[in-house]
């Protein structure tokens, strides 16, 4: 239910331009959830503003945010003695 | 509190890379379909963003409470925040600049008459808040050539008192204003000549009998000095009970204002009345007339025009 409020909230505040608690709201879902869901509310996002036409910038961007957290993500998982993980 | 996964090392890193490799994928795939039909993706979007687009327009153009309430107040910090920087970039040079633009045209119609009496421009050391009430101290004295009792005016015509001591270089000037001071004037409008008196504080009155019109804005002018003119009346004061009425005028310049003044180096010339109704008109009917405003000059067009006008009548003979 968060995971969808906050995908949602990330789409609404984008398209009405309050860009700071866009940007709060992508590093919150990037950090709590890190799905790639976040790169299809940047195709989303592009497609609406028209952006394929030119640059789509905002797909880039969350496509390689998405990456950097998995991958610093996963180096931050900590590991049992029996090779189970736990954050 | 630890939070413990079922998920084992080995299985974490295969599925992350699954989910990695299928992103790219699909990310790859959507830029290509983007890329070559930016259309359809822009239309798939339109229609899945419809439901957030429809919330952004309820919120933007709604005229609902809670839609407006947001809007005001976003709207309200908004102009507080742009009007905070205007004025933090504003006050600073504005001053300075204030400044320097109120002292450059003192000083230009300090220096600026086109009067026949000799002047001489000084500063003002001291004024009355300073000083005791309605008296100037100027940095001019006898080595510069001033006089007990030279006439010191703001600017062009505008008298506002004479020299009444005078050291080798500073003297005090009396303000017209000073209480007991009293001279002759002309008011303007009703066109009387009247005792002008100071008040103090930087304030004098006229007295005229009730029945004289007397009217805020007349122009009250002091005919026994060149050309000069005291100020204008702020306020008029007309009891019914009372045989006499009283205007009350101030120069147009705050005399804490004042940073120049020009001294009329000449001594005052006994004048007869003649020469004084003389003068109260000239200066009344030049007081209207402006001297920076372009007039059309007819007659110059006139005498260039007619010996032209001359040429092509006569060239055909």
């Amino acid at each position: 239910m968060l995971r969808a409020l906050l995908f949602l909230s990330i789409l609404f505040f984008f398209i009405n331009h309050f860009f700071v608690l866009a940007g709060l709201s992508f590093l919150f879902y990037l950090v709590l959830y890190s799905g790639y869901e976040i790169v299809v509310a940047g195709i989303l996002i592009d497609g609406y503003y028209g952006a394929f036409v030119t640059l789509p910038l905002f797909t880039i961007v969350s496509f390689v945010c998405w990456i950097l957290a998995n991958s610093i993500k996963r180096l931050l998982l900590l590991y049992t003695n029996t090779n189970e993980t736990f954050s | 509190m630890k939070k413990y996964s079922s998920i084992m090392r080995g299985n974490s890193r295969h599925t992350s890379r699954k989910r990695l490799r299928f992103g790219i994928v699909f990310t790859v795939v959507v830029l290509l379909v983007g890329f070559f039909f930016p259309k359809i993706i822009s239309g798939i979007s339109f229609v899945v963003l419809y439901p957030v687009h429809a919330v952004s327009v309820w919120y933007q153009t709604s005229e609902s409470s809670v839609p407006k309430y947001l809007r005001v107040k976003s709207d309200l910090v908004k102009e507080i925040e742009s009007l905070k920087k205007q004025i933090a970039n504003e006050n600073g040079t504005q001053l300075s600049i204030r400044r320097l633009l109120e002292e450059n045209m003192q000083l230009r119609a300090a220096t600026n008459f086109g009067t026949t009496t000799n002047r001489l421009t000084a500063r003002v050391m001291a004024q009355p808040s300073r000083l005791a009430y309605d008296l100037l101290q100027i940095d001019k004295g006898l080595v510069d050539g001033i006089t007990v009792g030279s006439p010191v005016f703001i600017g062009f015509d505008t008298v506002i008192g004479v020299v009444v001591h005078a050291t080798a270089n500073y003297s005090f000037v009396e303000l017209i204003t000073t209480p007991g001071f009293e001279s002759t004037s002309y008011v303007v409008g009703p066109n009387v000549f009247a005792t002008l008196e100071g008040v103090g504080g930087g304030v004098a009155r006229v007295r005229v009998p009730q029945g004289i019109p007397l009217k805020e804005g007349n122009l009250v002018l002091l005919p026994s000095i060149d050309s000069g003119v005291y100020g204008e009346i702020i306020s008029v004061e007309n009891p019914p009970t009372q045989p006499v009425q009283y205007g009350y005028v101030t120069p147009p310049v705050s005399l804490q204002g004042i940073l120049y003044v020009s001294v009329a180096l000449d001594d005052i010339a006994p004048r007869t009345v003649e020469e004084i109704n003389n003068e109260v008109r000239e200066v009344s009917r030049n007081y209207f007339k402006l001297d920076n405003v372009p007039v059309f000059d007819i007659e110059s067009l006139l005498s260039t025009s007619t010996p032209t006008s001359t040429a092509s009548s006569s060239s055909p003979e």
